[in-house]
């Protein structure tokens, strides 16, 4: 069964459509990262999971339940961290952790072992109003782990932390999907979803432009390798020379003597050969791994759009 | 049954509120000062104190009521905490049953002790004749005070425009309240051409249309089990079956539902 199941989702206010078609499969045990800049359509989808917001067309399921027509049964398989939420006023951190509690029917959790592990024990007797930003964050992700949900749906969950809660976070992500666990979470900041996910979905304007590993939407990129090449020195044949290599599909000078090329993995030692063989000397050269940045970037035409 | 938790949760959040605890503090100073002064304003029995007494919860419950409930979705909605209980396995109909019983319990348990602090000081000064009928005066302020947190908590759930509920909460306190008697007198002399004999003689549907306001329903009800003066139209000779006693009962219960059911109507069917 999966985890997430939707079919051909699609959501419009008046003209605008904020969710075009969307067909999506999350498996059970995995951890999907659904990567997309801001106002691309992630919290949309989201909240159509949660029935926040009903959907225009099309249906989404949790473990078979309808999201829309089965919410509460569910939601009751999963641990929710949504975005835009806030505190309830007048509750204690302990106090929200117990509502959570009282509504999972998880009564032999024990609301100070979350708040430890969330690492806000000390605040557990303080309003929740009076908490920052990250932590809410923590204590909202408690409350999304108490009766070890089988799916956590998590909406931009690194909002709010340092870099070391960041961390935490993913190290709490790491140890629920070993424990089985399906991990479901949005964010716009590349490197957490190349840190924890299986899988990949990228959002744009609406649209799932691409669903796919890591390494494979590298391969999709061309072979994802770039040679940086130091030469001693550079003439005008140069560059159309390793161009005309086979496999290669960018050379770009980098002014000095300095050259990029992105190609597959095959065609590296071709193009060492082939200056040599034109008598240039190579003082230097490197690989890199395109990064996921640069994969967003081409997918998404800018990053931070 | 998970209404349940949204009612403990939320007796838990709004019982907590300074300003609630405020007004009940002055609910309670009013009726058992009532309670002393009753000797200066009316007769020193326990009944006609009953009837000062309802006065007094007639126009003061209401505004608890409201303002008890009218925030009560809206403000969890339009602040994102209403996010995290329907994040819970909750559907918004287990949100609107449990917000509607917690607030309703946050209002009814301090009135409710408050009423019978009074009750017991009002026996004391002025004998224990027509103590009887006391449970029943307290059943029926519980259903009073029940139409306002149906009115004031589908009010809420109706829009997330906060001014209009703040208006409406307003606006529904003084037509049902304040100006119900205006407003009957008016519609009855539009329709019968400013003929102003129609007051004194009101045809009989109209005695039913008065009988609509929750305040004139509340005083059916304590006609029937205590012997009070404020509802003496609806008695003797010739007055339809249809504004007896047990019709306060339905309009109360008319009162608290159709706003509940309205306001749920919109709410279940919008985005959050």
């Amino acid at each position: 069964m999966k985890a997430i199941d939707a079919a051909e989702v699609s959501k419009r206010y008046g003209s605008t459509t904020a969710l075009d078609r969307v067909d999506l499969a999350v498996e059970e045990g995995e951890t999907f990262g659904f990567l997309g800049p801001n106002g691309a359509g992630k919290s949309t989808f989201i909240n159509i999971l949660l029935d926040f917001a009903k959907p225009s067309d099309g249906r989404v399921g949790i473990f078979g339940n309808d999201c829309q027509t089965e919410g509460v049964a569910a939601r009751e398989r999963i641990g929710v961290l949504p975005e835009g939420y806030s505190t309830i006023d007048r509750l204690t951190g302990r106090q929200h952790i117990e509502y959570a509690i009282r509504s999972k029917n998880a009564h032999d959790t024990n609301p100070l072992d979350v708040l430890d592990r969330v690492g806000i024990r000390d605040a557990a007797d303080r309003k929740a109003s009076g908490y920052s930003k990250g932590m809410a964050q923590r204590l909202v992700l408690g409350m999304a782990l108490v009766g070890e949900p089988d799916l956590l749906l998590l909406d931009e969950p690194s909002t709010g932390l340092d870099p070391n809660g960041a961390a935490e976070m993913r190290k709490i992500l790491r140890e629920e999907n070993e424990r089985g666990a399906t991990i479901f979470f949005s964010s716009h900041i590349l490197e957490q979803v190349e840190a924890v996910c299986d899988r990949v979905g990228i959002l744009q304007n609406g649209e799932l432009v691409a669903v796919d590993t890591i390494e494979g939407l590298r391969n999709s990129m061309g072979g994802g390798t770039k040679l940086v090449i130091t030469l001693a020195e550079i003439d005008e044949d140069t560059l159309p020379d390793i161009r005309a290599l086979e496999g290669v599909e960018t050379v770009v000078s980098q002014g000095d003597s300095t050259i990029e090329v992105t190609c597959t993995n095959d065609a590296k030692m071709d193009i060492i050969v082939e200056l040599h063989q034109n008598g240039i000397d190579v003082v230097n050269f490197r690989t890199e791994e395109a990064s996921l940045e640069d994969m967003f970037i081409e997918y998404t035409g800018s990053g931070g759009r | 049954m998970t209404w349940s938790d949204i009612a403990y949760k939320d007796v838990n959040d709004a019982g907590r509120s300074k300003t609630i605890w405020l007004l009940f503090g002055l609910l309670l100073v009013l009726s058992v000062g009532y309670a002393y002064l009753h000797r200066y304003v009316g007769e020193e029995a326990f009944s006609p104190f009953m009837t000062g007494l309802s006065r007094i919860v007639g126009v003061g419950l209401p505004l608890l009521a409201i303002l008890l409930g009218y925030k009560s979705i809206i403000h969890e909605r339009l602040s994102g905490s209403l996010l995290l209980t329907l994040s819970l396995p909750h559907d918004r109909r287990d949100l609107a049953v449990g917000t509607f019983v917690g607030r309703s319990l946050v209002l009814l348990v301090p009135t409710l002790v408050a009423l019978v602090v009074a009750g017991a000081a009002g026996a004391a000064f002025y004998g224990t004749d027509g103590l009887a009928t006391y449970p029943w005066f307290l059943f029926a302020t519980a259903l009073y005070g029940l139409s306002f947190v149906g009115i004031a908590v589908g009010l809420s759930m109706s829009t997330t425009v906060d001014r209009w509920v703040t208006f409406g909460a307003l606006g529904g306190y003084l037509l049902l309240v304040t100006f119900w008697e205006a407003f009957h007198s008016v519609t009855l002399l539009l329709l019968h051409r400013f003929d102003f004999t129609v007051l004194t003689d009101l045809p009989d549907w109209a005695l039913l249309f008065r009988l609509v306001e929750p305040w004139q329903a509340y005083n059916r009800l304590l006609r029937f089990g205590v012997d009070t003066s404020l509802a003496s139209r609806y008695v003797g000779d010739g007055v339809p079956v249809y504004v007896n006693w047990w019709m306060g009962i339905v309009l109360l219960v008319v009162w608290t539902c159709v706003p509940l059911a309205f306001g749920f109507y919109r709410f279940s069917r919008s985005d959050l």
